[in-house]
């Protein structure tokens, strides 16, 4: 559907699809409705406004805007979505890399939700599908801590 | 033995007085059965009659009388005589029966004294049989006393052996069930220790790691960089792909 692969492209975090998703639907009403913006927008959120084409704005009119976004709503919500623990707060440069590397080397994957543990220390862990699989520093120290401790051990008289 | 008594005449007395009986009883009769018809022939006759046997009878009687006084006169000289005579007879009976007694008597004395030794000797014999028995029943009581006290004693003392014996095989058996008490009491405390000493060194492992992820937390936070970080995320993705975790 080239709606949600237009909303998609440059949307990689589910909580940036939602606030996208969001806000276009607010400029929309103020489009085809004439209401008021009270919204103050981000200069990224500008930006991303001012970079949706105009076949793509014109799709949408005052009888199938809110049917439309429904139906986009429901297709989104059939997508996979990964979750991501990191161990450390990403920035938004980061956090499109990330989607850039997953659109890039995987093929089901279009969105991903990241969350924060600071027990992982480094690395990440991934949900997918309700399955949990630990790729942090953490899980390495505590497949590795039959070694640490007899490593540590040798230090302890 | 020499009769002594006078040769009295008792039949001739004897029947004189049958016979004076007799005419007594005739007389009675006649005079209870009298005929009526014939009353004076039959008294006269009965008078001749009763005169007959009276005189008879007195004939008799005096012949009798006389008979009597010869008989006591021959019963007074016997007498006499008799008794003179048993008086001989008696003083000859009795220097017999003295020399008889003194003859009886020293044989008697002698029989006496032959039967006294006889019975001395009996009586030393069976006092010294009975003795012997005595020492005999003595000897052999104190040999079954004896015997029986062994036998006691052997039983006693196999008594005490078995006792000892059972008592060893108890404590011995008791000995062993407390050992193998004490042993499963060690057995399952030594368990209990180790249990408790591994789930410590276990506890002392999961803190020493909780310890170390810690440490690690703080140091890397301040030591690790944005960008360290940032490849250990590239690094996570690139081994779950490879896991085929994502695809």
């Amino acid at each position: 559907m080239d709606i949600i692969d237009t909303i998609l492209t440059n949307t990689y975090t589910i909580q940036d699809m939602r606030h996208r998703m969001r806000i276009l639907k607010s400029n929309l009403e103020n489009t085809l409705f004439g209401k008021v913006q009270t919204e103050i927008l981000s200069s990224d959120d500008t930006i991303w406004l001012s970079s949706l084409t105009l076949s793509f704005i014109n799709y949408f009119t005052k009888d199938n805007i809110y049917s439309s976004f429904k139906n986009i709503e429901a297709e989104l919500k059939k997508l996979k979505i990964l979750i991501i623990y990191l161990s450390f707060e990403p920035e938004q440069e980061q956090i499109e890399n990330i989607g850039k590397w997953l659109r890039t080397n995987l093929t089901e994957i279009k969105l991903f939700d990241i969350k924060l543990d600071p027990s992982l220390l480094g690395g990440i862990a991934l949900v997918k599908n309700g399955v949990y699989k630990d790729y942090s520093l953490k899980s390495k120290i505590q497949e590795q801590g039959e070694m640490i401790l007899v490593e540590f051990k040798k230090y302890i008289r | 033995m020499i009769s002594i008594m006078p040769n009295i005449d008792f039949v001739s007395i004897t029947a004189l007085i049958i016979v004076t009986i007799s005419g007594f009883l005739f007389f009675y009769l006649q005079k209870k059965h009298q005929l009526p018809s014939e009353p004076d022939s039959y008294q006269e006759k009965g008078y001749k009659i009763l005169q007959n046997a009276s005189k008879k009878a007195q004939a008799i009687l005096g012949m009798a009388e006389l008979d009597a006084i010869k008989i006591s006169a021959d019963t007074r000289f016997y007498r006499e005589k008799l008794a003179e005579r048993f008086d001989k007879e008696a003083e000859i009976a009795s220097k017999l029966a003295s020399e008889l007694i003194k003859l009886n008597s020293q044989k008697t004395v002698d029989e006496f004294n032959i039967y006294m030794n006889q019975l001395k000797s009996d009586l030393e014999k069976s006092n010294k049989d009975f003795t012997d028995y005595l020492i005999y029943l003595k000897n052999d009581a104190d040999a079954q006393k004896n015997q029986s006290q062994d036998a006691v004693k052997q039983q006693i003392l196999q008594i005490f052996v078995k006792f000892e014996e059972n008592l060893s095989q108890f404590l011995m058996a008791s000995e062993q069930r407390s050992v193998q008490s004490i042993e499963l009491e060690l057995s399952a405390a030594r368990q209990l220790i180790e249990t408790y000493k591994q789930q410590q060194l276990k506890l002392i492992d999961e803190n020493v790691i909780a310890m170390l992820e810690k440490t690690l937390s703080l140091v890397l936070a301040k030591k690790m960089s944005l960008q360290d970080q940032v490849d250990l995320v590239y690094e996570a993705l690139e081994k779950a792909k490879a896991e085929k975790f994502i695809i």
